[in-house]
């Protein structure tokens, strides 16, 4: 007879919250591998193909960089709300908006790239906390869950681009779902590494929100209110301005990340554009949840996995949905890892034949 | 216009059964506190999975079955993490989600050249040469698949099952209170589980009913959605089976009609008064697309209303959905 | 009253990790007897019930129901065997009716499949067939029996209650009924109610005996949790009395006054004896009048409360938890809303005022909960000791957030006040230090603000005995700095060894004043627990004595420094809600 026992750890041995992360991205590779094979690939050649020829390819590097852009300030949007122990589920939306209103200013706006470029940065901030704004309002004047709002907000804004690149914002010139291409003045140049200048942007992003959370004093409220926010209250902390504040941050980062997408790599706002980097950014933001740092390293990783497994998929005629399936597997992985952070698992091998487990005596 | 609106109501039924499997699945899944977000990626599943079995064998039924049991291998994974691991449910149901699109996807590839013959549409047998007779809804109503009349009949079984019995009233009381359902003896891990099952079955059947007889196909991401908008429902119909039906004609018609409105001249005539102010507004709030935010909108405003009535009326959100139930041992 | 006991519980002994709960208790309850069990907060009454109910398993010792040695492994089993336990925080579902709710988990099949209905269409061989039974108790739903049933058994004892109503829709009072209805509807022999009365008024209070003194004359026996002396005396036939998690004995209460009762309860010792010096009071810090306040359950639990502290005064409250210590500790801390009242800190209008402002305002707060409201456990020590300083301006780099300095203040604190278990401020998280030390790091961070006014709400439970010793100190020293101290204390030595001027709290109003010299033990035990203080044996349930403390005679604070073992109250183990 097994038997198995679980006991709440007391205190989560640090080699654990370190060794999950690779531990869940290797047997998300190997079930992943499994796939691999059913189709008749050999996963061994996949996986070089997918990881190591992209990295030794200076093309693939930069392709990596490009698609970690977007990637990684959508995982910023994710994480920074998740600090505070909220969940920004809206990012995918909140993305979209921002690449709407970016967009529009740098299709409709007269102005010379250096201050059009800044304009069009700032209009999709403020569009992505507008719409991450709505479940933290609800859920602050009215209890409404956010989780849900901000969901439902997602397909709203995706419907709304939608309708926009087929209607008012539509190329005049044809009768595609996308608008004009965008000037090069309203096209973010190229900075560093042969990237576009989104990349400094996810940088920069990246050091104040490491800076902010890490070594401000609103960082060390939205931790405090993140870890118990019944002690943060009665400390004086505002809770309701920090789930406020950590959301419409949050938005504005999704925003950015939209903005960058389009006027960086795409050029144009096309329907459908973005293949669910608002979704990835959840397991992003979940490995890198100890700190932003860990976020914009797995915002790489994943940019890898997408660039690398798009390779991947054309040289072994593979759907490139193997991607996807790695993704989730990642976050199955990853929440199955945290039960096993917070619980110790003896599995007993019974040799009694009566399985009577009597407390008294 | 009478064809058009006869075959207006033909696409609502049709759109609607999607909505109706999938919403009673989730609907019951939700009363016993557990949020399913994977209904999306369930019902590719069951959309493939049946539609490689119909391919395969030849029988419709029996890859309507394959594809119920789909949904619910799916919604075993989900069950695991959320009951047993305590996981958040969130993240597991939009892991679901990925996991069942990108699984879809990647072994689909192969089926997507291939077409069968879905469910033949019927009509209920004896009175249905009569009924169809109906002016207008006679054609849309009693011609149509198996699924579309099992997906009606659900409808009041389902309520049958929640209000009147025992198995029922005990699912409802662990979604409103699970300690107090423990204390009264009920268990509440396997009724959890339970109810996740039946909704990954229900999504599954609804997945199935999408690749056997709404279309006859099999597409990457066929649902296009319709998973997100049957958890929508269930919030706007406040967890009531009633509700959920009508809610899913209107979802349903919705739909039907942004597909067809372009169709539709409703502009008025240029020498109307307002026309010049009510035409592009009526145009606007015709566009397929900005009707696609109308069950989106409808749904927050549902919820934001439900939640911020008097207590009394809160009693309408299962008061324990969402909330990971873990027995206080010694 | 049978000789034989219907009852025994023998020698049960549980313990949870650093209490004894249960200490080798013998409890017997005869057929159709009221008895109480009588008790402070933390001596093991709830825990002992929740083993007869099922809900924990005793560490060693038996239970025996009619001579029968039960096992109980879930409540089911308690209710198999005859047992039923009305809990103090009710199970109840407000969404279904009354029917629904007594009824739930009983699986009562369709009327037409009922095997008793004369009636049903359904011949009886199908009726009984064992498959369509258990096909017809998950899949179907009769309520129409069980409400006939059910309304029989309401008036049969007097309850005044609608079946088929939403338990939404009902009154506290009536839902307490309910919860006696379920158990009633399974036939239960043993009725167990947890603080029956916490949340009724003294009218409801006075029905619900009624209707206990009907059942017990029908034979059904009865054990009543309470800490309130008033009670026990006017309906039990016989009390046991628990301290620290021991059984002190076991009277009839015919033959005993409330003052003895009092006396068991609380027991003599003296713990400590610490010297205070006499400190002149300065001003007034607190101003407080008529402070309302309702509890989690919205129910009133403050009553026009009105308190005045000083500089340099401590003014310790007395009492047993669930009178309102918490409700008013947490509406001085500003953490809980007051339905009434005005509250002035330093002539600076608080009433309504957010948590900050208190913060700002100089008030320091030691919650009773140190886990829920005083700390983050998954966070560093110096995150702990600087969660209020952060916002001070020495902690200030530019914009940025000094953390070195942060890390230098948490050390000063981790030594001024001997915390143990910290090699690294930034590595330990404040879950891994041990109770006491916990505590001292909280009571540090809110001592060192040097506050004006300090709440502390029960500083030393759970901790160890050289942190008590500790605390009380660090106590009497903000005193000498002219801190407003208003300390709620569960332990009376506590209480009158710290205090200047001692409030007893009862049922959310501030029955008794007296101070450290003048006070009798007896007489303060009898008042926390709402109990007469010149009575008779049995009589009105509850008195309220007049406020002027003018202390009894027999005036005897402690006599030697008997510093035994140590009193420690027993942590909240499971036991009290």
């Amino acid at each position: 007879m097994v038997r198995i026992d679980l006991t709440a750890r007391e205190h989560v041995p640090r080699w654990l919250g370190y060794a999950t992360p690779v531990v869940t991205v290797l047997l998300a590779l190997a079930c992943g591998g499994i796939a691999l094979l059913a189709l008749g690939v050999s996963p061994l050649a996949a996986y070089w193909t997918m990881f190591g020829e992209t990295l030794l390819s200076t093309f693939g590097r930069t392709q990596t960089l490009i698609k970690a852009v977007p990637l990684i300030l959508a995982g910023l949007a994710v994480y920074l709300p998740l600090r505070a122990g909220l969940f920004n589920i809206g990012a995918e939306g909140q993305l979209v908006f921002g690449a709407v209103a970016g967009a529009w200013i740098g299709l409709n706006v007269n102005l010379p790239g250096v201050l059009l470029l800044p304009l069009m940065f700032v209009a999709a901030g403020a569009a992505g906390a507008f719409l991450a704004g709505i479940p933290a309002w609800l859920r602050a004047r009215w209890d409404v869950n956010e989780i849900i709002t901000s969901l439902l907000l997602t397909f709203v804004a995706l419907q709304i681009q939608s309708y926009l690149v087929r209607g008012p914002m539509q190329d005049p010139t044809g009768n595609f779902p996308h608008t004009a291409q965008l000037s090069a003045a309203a096209t973010i140049p190229e900075a560093i590494f042969n990237v576009h200048a989104g990349l400094v942007v996810a940088i920069a992003a990246v050091a104040v929100t490491y800076v902010g959370v890490r070594k401000t004093a609103l960082g060390f409220e939205i931790t405090f209110v993140g870890a118990n926010d019944a002690a943060a209250r009665q400390a004086g902390m505002s809770r309701v301005k920090i789930y406020l504040l950590v959301f419409v941050i949050g938005g504005a980062f999704a925003g950015l990340a939209g903005i960058s997408e389009i006027a960086g790599l795409q050029g144009r706002l096309r329907a459908g554009f973005e293949p669910g980097y608002g979704f990835t950014a959840i397991p992003i933001a979940l490995l890198g949840r100890s700190s932003a740092v860990n976020v914009m390293l797995a915002g790489l990783f994943f940019a890898l996995l997408f660039v690398g497994g798009s390779s991947m998929s054309v040289a072994y005629g593979v759907p490139a949905a193997l991607v996807e399936i790695l993704q989730a597997l990642i976050i199955l992985f990853l929440i199955t890892a945290e039960f096993f952070k917070r619980y110790q698992v003896d599995i007993e091998f019974d040799r009694a034949a009566s399985a009577s487990t009597g407390g008294e005596a | 216009m009478v064809t058009f609106a006869a075959g207006l109501l033909d696409a609502t039924v049709q759109a609607a059964t999607v909505l109706i499997l999938a919403g009673l699945g989730e609907l019951i899944t939700e009363r016993a506190g557990v949020l399913n977000l994977g209904v999306e990626g369930m019902m590719l599943t069951g959309a493939l999975g049946g539609f490689i079995a119909t391919v395969l064998t030849g029988s419709h039924w029996f890859g309507f079955g394959v594809g119920i049991v789909c949904g619910v291998l799916l919604a075993a994974v989900h069950a695991f993490l959320c009951i047993t691991l305590n996981a958040d449910q969130v993240i597991s149901g939009v892991m679901i989600t990925l996991l069942g699109g990108g699984l879809t996807t990647y072994f689909g590839s192969a089926w997507v050249e291939e077409s069968i013959d879905g469910f033949p549409e019927v009509t209920p047998p004896l009175i249905g040469e009569y009924l169809v007779e109906i002016p207008l809804i006679g054609e849309a109503f009693f011609r149509s698949t198996a699924t579309d009349y099992l997906a009606l009949l659900l409808v009041p079984v389902g309520w049958y099952f929640l209000t009147r019995t025992n198995l029922g009233l005990e699912l409802v009381s662990i979604g409103e209170d699970p300690e107090t359902a423990d204390t009264m003896g009920i268990s509440v891990f396997r009724l959890r589980y339970l109810a996740v099952l039946i909704g990954g079955g229900f999504a599954g059947a609804a997945g199935a009913h999408l690749s056997l007889a709404f279309s006859g196909l099999w597409v990457p991401g066929m649902t296009a959605g319709r998973g997100w908008i049957a958890v929508a429902l269930v919030i706007f119909a406040q967890w009531r089976p009633s509700r959920l039906l009508v809610g899913a004609y209107l979802f349903g018609l919705l739909d039907a009609f942004r597909l067809r409105s372009q169709s539709l001249s409703l502009s008025l005539e240029p020498g109307t008064p307002l026309a010049g102010v009510l035409n592009p507004v009526v145009d606007f709030l015709t566009n397929p697309q900005i009707m696609g935010t109308y069950p989106y909108l409808a749904t927050i405003i549902v919820l934001t209303y439900t939640v911020a009535r008097t207590q009394s009326d809160r009693l309408a959100v299962p008061d324990a959905l969402l909330e990971p139930y873990t027995r206080e041992i010694d | 009253m049978a000789d034989h006991a219907f009852l025994r519980m023998e020698d049960i002994y549980k313990e949870f990790p650093g209490v004894v709960a249960n200490d080798h208790i013998d409890l017997t309850v005869a057929g159709g007897e009221i008895h109480g069990l009588l008790g402070e907060n933390g001596a093991g009454k709830s825990t002992l019930m929740k083993a007869l109910y099922g809900l924990y398993t005793p560490d060693s010792g038996e239970i025996y129901l009619r001579g029968d040695r039960l096992e109980l492994a879930s409540p089911q089993d308690a209710i198999d065997a005859g047992i039923g336990m009305v809990h103090q925080h009710f199970k109840l579902i407000p969404r279904l009716t009354v029917a629904e709710n007594v009824v739930l988990g009983q699986r009562e099949p369709a009327a037409a499949f009922r095997a008793d209905n004369g009636d049903s269409r359904l011949p009886e061989t199908i009726r009984t067939n064992r498959v369509v039974q258990s096909l017809a108790k998950t899949f179907s739903l009769g309520l129409t029996a069980p409400e006939q049933r059910i309304q029989a058994l309401a008036d049969q004892y007097g309850f005044d209650i609608d079946v088929s109503a939403r338990v939404a829709d009902l009154d506290v009072g009536q839902q307490q009924r309910v919860e006696i209805l379920k158990a009633l509807y399974r036939d239960v022999d043993l009725l167990i109610l947890d603080e029956p009365t916490a949340v009724l008024s003294p009218t409801e209070a006075d029905r619900l005996f009624e209707s206990l003194s009907r059942l017990a004359d029908e034979g059904l026996s009865i054990i009543f949790i309470t800490h309130k002396l008033g009670e026990v005396t006017a309906i039990a036939d016989r009390v046991t009395v628990l301290r620290e998690g021991r059984r002190v004995d076991t009277v009839p209460v015919a033959e005993t006054t409330q003052a003895d009762l009092a006396e068991l309860m609380v027991g003599r010792e003296v713990l400590f004896r610490i010297d205070k010096d006499d400190t002149a009071h300065g001003d007034p810090v607190l101003d407080a009048t008529g402070i309302r306040a309702a509890d989690d359950r919205g129910i009133n639990a403050l009553d026009s409360l009105d308190l005045t502290v000083r500089e340099g005064e401590v003014v310790g409250i007395a009492g047993v938890s669930g009178n309102g210590q918490t409700e008013l500790a947490e509406a001085l801390a500003g953490i809980r809303e007051m339905t009434g009242g005005d509250l002035r800190v330093n002539s600076t209008d608080l009433a309504g005022a957010s948590p900050r402002a208190f913060v700002d305002a100089g008030i320091s707060f030691v919650p009773e909960d140190r886990l829920q409201y005083g700390c983050a456990e998954e966070l560093s020590v110096l995150h702990n000791a600087g969660m209020k300083a952060y916002r001070e301006g020495r902690f200030a780099d530019g914009p940025l957030l000094d953390y070195d300095e942060l890390g230098s203040y948490a050390e000063s604190l981790i030594e001024e006040f001997d915390i143990r278990g910290v090699s690294d401020v930034t590595d330990i998280d404040a879950g891994d230090l041990s109770g006491g030390n916990l505590q001292k790091l909280i009571l540090a961070r809110e001592l060192d603000r040097d506050p004006d006014l300090l709440i502390a709400n029960q500083p030393t439970r759970g901790v160890d005995v050289g942190a008590i010793e500790f605390i009380r100190e660090a106590i009497l020293e903000q005193r000498e700095q002219g801190t407003g101290i208003v300390l709620l204390s569960e332990d009376l030595d506590e209480i009158t060894d710290l205090s200047d001027r001692i409030l007893v709290l009862y049922e959310g109003e501030f029955v008794y004043e007296t101070t450290p010299e003048a006070a009798d033990r007896e007489r303060l035990g009898i008042e926390m627990t709402g109990g007469r203080v010149d009575d008779e044996p049995a009589d009105a349930p509850e008195a309220v004595a007049p406020p002027a403390g003018a202390g009894s005679d027999t005036a005897e604070p402690g006599d030697s420094a008997e510093a035994t073992d140590s009193t420690t109250d027993v942590a909240a183990a499971g036991d009290g809600d």
